[in-house]
């Protein structure tokens, strides 16, 4: 039961509170950075398909290697055809970030090649820049279009050791369990930040505390789970298709 | 129709694309308000099928070459707001990128073959069709909109030529930009248009209607129908890339599309023009970056097809982007 | 007090909420039920100003509350002041040192003087009778008294709208009557509240408006 049976007098009046100017923003800046992070390691993207990542990732090196080594534009022109069409397959959600990245990596590309189309490289310079372009699409949409983990199960088509495409999955799995729970944290931050924060960096510094806290605890229960699954030390995994 | 670059004085251009502004608005904002997410693909495809109609090269008189739009199509399709938008789009790429078309007669050719050519052909075929069931009058009001529809904007497009050399000529008496004057620039592009293009425009525009109201009936402007898939559309689409080729094999260039180095060799009222208008020769020109659907080190016709493919893919794209900023509200019933 | 008019909100193209509306008087108490995924805590985050809906408005206190406004510094902290939220997993809020500090945390930026914050500080802890958790660090504590912890802490900056997402989930049965005894004494003190819970507690012994969300993810 309550310890008593009467709430303080404060709390049965209205609060008049005026607060003072006090920069919170840091919080919502973490925010969206932990956002954007975690959406792009999200295995709930439909767009991401686990068929034949293996051959996909094969033929990314492919032709990659292929756009590097050609010296006419006619090559890269053909590959940069068959991603259009690829993307335009894509759903508008997905191709919009896929530009937006791609915007922000051309115009450093522009910036850099600029003092040589200055210097009358005019050819070389759009020649190169088609051969960026192409290169950008191509890994832009395989990391929009395959999941992580079927990139893994790729990886281990080509005899990695099992204990480090493991540890990787779980690497990736726990970004975004903690990510989650570090956001979690923050927005319950954010709504108790209510005035004037005596030291933000104390409150961000207890935040990552927790976080290393929670996943100290996780790693143990994982730990435990798995021996009461059979697990003595040794990671076997079979990979089925 | 598509009018070049340097055909029309610059201020010709200032004034066309200025009267195109306030068009521009208008369907930007109706397409805001009655167009939802999940309608925009159909406008990409519109939009598509309107840069492929246009790349399929047919052969008129006097050795030139015409092309269908497929403005009143996508009009009827879509609405003639939406229709300006796709239409605006696709010249916009072919200009662009294929550089079919000018940069900065870019106006002119939206103000003819954007604006009015979709609401000419529009607002006919529905006054005629309004009210009726029939099939067959449903038809005979798309075919005649679509006819009146591109013979209008060719129309349009013949005047802004022929008005031309009235208005800027070099101290010889010489044009400056397009040496044709109304008395041949009209007859000259209204024959063709009259004759056979405008009877293509219309049998298309029929055809790719009645295909769409029997495979997927929802996707009909104001359609209360539910069937809605774009699976055939896109097929459509496949169809038309295969086929672009036979583009190529009309020889000739289209009445108004010369290049500089053709324009000095063609005849007109029996006698050769004889000169190269100086701000034709010595005017703006555009790097593209697949210029005249070439692509070089390539057969003509693979890369007329793979320009094809890059281009409706590129409408695709541009259009899947813009659904991002639509109103999605139709999915909350 | 709060209105909510014609909430639309998706997830990934699939809708969440479709066309709601509800009005919370002042001192009124809510019971906001549905099946699980049917939004509840998404509209709770969107009461709160951490979602926003894709359309809609929402009026707290004939206030308009939107991302824009929101971003004004000073109407934020009001707002986020006048609303206080107990998660339903009390870990997440709860992230300071000790007890001590993390109730003084929400009186201590609301600038007030060293003696209101002692005294907030002791009324909150003697009423939940939590003398012996003054020192420890919140992480260590059991579910119970965390939940005790972390609802004192939001009592302690005195809000007048209180929003509990499920709070007996996962208690003990003392400390279950404890918060009931709370939520009795809270709603008899005038304070709005909204309580989401499966506990049909709430809906015989409160006078609660109940509130239920369809079901639209399938």
């Amino acid at each position: 039961m309550l310890n008593k049976n009467v709430l303080p007098t404060w709390m049965t009046t209205k609060e008049d509170y005026v607060p003072i100017k006090d920069n919170s923003i840091y919080i919502d800046k973490s925010l969206l950075k932990l956002f954007s992070l975690l959406n792009y390691f999200r295995e709930d993207n439909t767009e991401r398909r686990e068929r034949a990542a293996e051959i996909k990732t094969a033929a990314l090196f492919l032709v990659l290697m292929i756009v590097a080594c050609s010296r006419q534009s006619m090559i890269p022109i053909v590959l940069l055809v068959i991603i259009l069409v690829r993307i335009s397959l894509l759903s508008g959600k997905t191709i919009g970030t896929l530009f937006k990245k791609l915007l922000l990596e051309e115009l450093c590309t522009l910036i850099i090649l600029l003092p040589a189309y200055l210097l009358g490289h005019h050819i070389a310079v759009i020649r190169i820049l088609l051969k960026i372009t192409v290169t950008l699409l191509y890994v832009n949409t395989f990391a929009a279009t395959v999941r992580w983990n079927a990139i893994t199960k790729g990886l281990s088509k080509f005899h990695i050791p099992d204990l480090f495409l493991f540890t990787f999955d779980l690497a990736i799995k726990y970004i975004v369990v903690l990510g989650d729970e570090c956001i979690k944290m923050l927005e319950a931050l954010k709504i108790r930040s209510i005035g004037k924060s005596k030291s933000k960096g104390k409150e961000q510094a207890h935040i990552l505390a927790m976080t290393f806290i929670k996943s100290k605890q996780m790693s143990e229960e994982m730990y435990h789970a798995m021996v009461c699954r059979g697990y003595s030390g040794e990671y076997r995994k079979s990979r089925k298709n | 129709m598509h009018i070049p670059d340097n055909y029309l004085s610059p201020s010709t251009c200032v004034v066309m694309a200025a009267a195109m502004v306030p068009v521009w608005a208008v369907s930007v904002k109706k397409v805001r308000l009655e167009v939802t997410k999940e309608k925009m693909p159909l406008i990409g495809v519109g939009a598509a099928l309107s840069f492929l109609g246009m790349m399929f090269n047919v052969p008129l008189f006097g050795g030139t070459t015409g092309h269908i739009v497929g403005g009143t199509l996508l009009a009827l399709l879509c609405g003639p707001y939406s229709a300006c938008i796709a239409v605006t789009i696709a010249l916009l790429v072919q200009a662009l990128i294929f550089g079919d078309g000018g940069i900065l007669s870019f106006g002119a050719n939206c103000f003819n073959m954007a604006f009015v050519l979709p609401f000419v052909g529009y607002y006919i075929s529905t006054a005629i069709t309004k009210h009726s069931q029939s099939n067959i009058r449903k038809n005979v009001g798309h075919a005649i909109g679509s006819y009146i529809g591109i013979n209008v904007a060719a129309f349009c497009a013949a005047v802004e030529f022929g008005i031309q050399p009235y208005l800027f000529k070099d101290i010889q008496g010489q044009a400056l930009y397009c040496p044709y004057a109304l008395d041949i620039s009209i007859p000259a592009m209204m024959l063709g248009h009259l004759v056979i293009a405008g009877i293509l425009e219309a049998i298309v525009t029929v055809t790719v209607l009645s295909f769409v109201q029997q495979t997927s009936p929802g996707l009909m402007y104001h359609s209360v129908e539910h069937k809605k898939t774009y699976r055939p559309l896109y097929a459509l689409l496949a169809g038309l890339i295969i086929f672009t080729p036979l583009g190529l094999l009309a020889a000739g260039t289209a009445w108004g599309e010369w290049g500089t180095d053709e324009i000095v060799n063609i005849i007109s009222k029996g006698a050769v023009l004889g000169y190269t208008p100086s701000k034709m020769a010595n005017g703006f020109s555009f790097p593209s970056i697949f210029p005249d659907y070439s692509i070089a080190g390539m057969p003509e016709w693979l890369g007329y097809i793979l320009c094809a493919v890059a281009g409706t893919a590129i409408l695709v794209i541009l259009f899947k982007i813009i659904s991002n900023f639509m109103s999605s509200k139709g999915k909350y019933a | 007090m709060i209105d909510v008019h014609d909430f639309c909100f998706s997830y990934e193209e699939q809708p969440i909420l479709s066309h709601f509306s509800m009005y919370i008087k002042e001192g009124e108490t809510i019971l906001l039920k549905g099946p699980n995924g049917c939004g509840k805590t998404t509209l709770l985050k969107m009461l709160n100003g951490l979602l926003f809906p894709e359309y809609g408005t929402y009026l707290f206190s004939n206030h308009k509350i939107t991302k824009k406004q929101l971003k004004d510094e000073r109407f934020s902290k009001w707002f986020h002041q006048q609303i206080g939220y107990v998660f339903q997993d009390s870990t997440i809020q709860l992230f300071c040192a000790s007890v001590e500090e993390e109730i003084s945390f929400g009186p201590e930026q609301m600038d007030l003087s060293k003696v209101d914050i002692t005294s907030r500080v002791e009324d909150m802890i003697s009423l939940f009778d939590i003398e012996k958790l003054r020192k420890r660090a919140p992480y260590t504590l059991s579910t119970g008294e965390k939940k005790k912890v972390a609802i004192a802490s939001v009592l302690a900056v005195n809000p007048s709208v209180l929003i509990f997402d499920e709070p007996f989930s996962g208690l003990d049965d003392q400390t279950v009557e404890l918060v009931k005894a709370l939520l009795s004494h809270l709603h008899k003190a005038g304070k709005t509240m909204i309580i989401t819970s499966h506990d049909k507690w709430a809906e015989d012994t409160l006078n609660t408006r109940i509130i239920t969300l369809p079901a639209l993810v399938l």
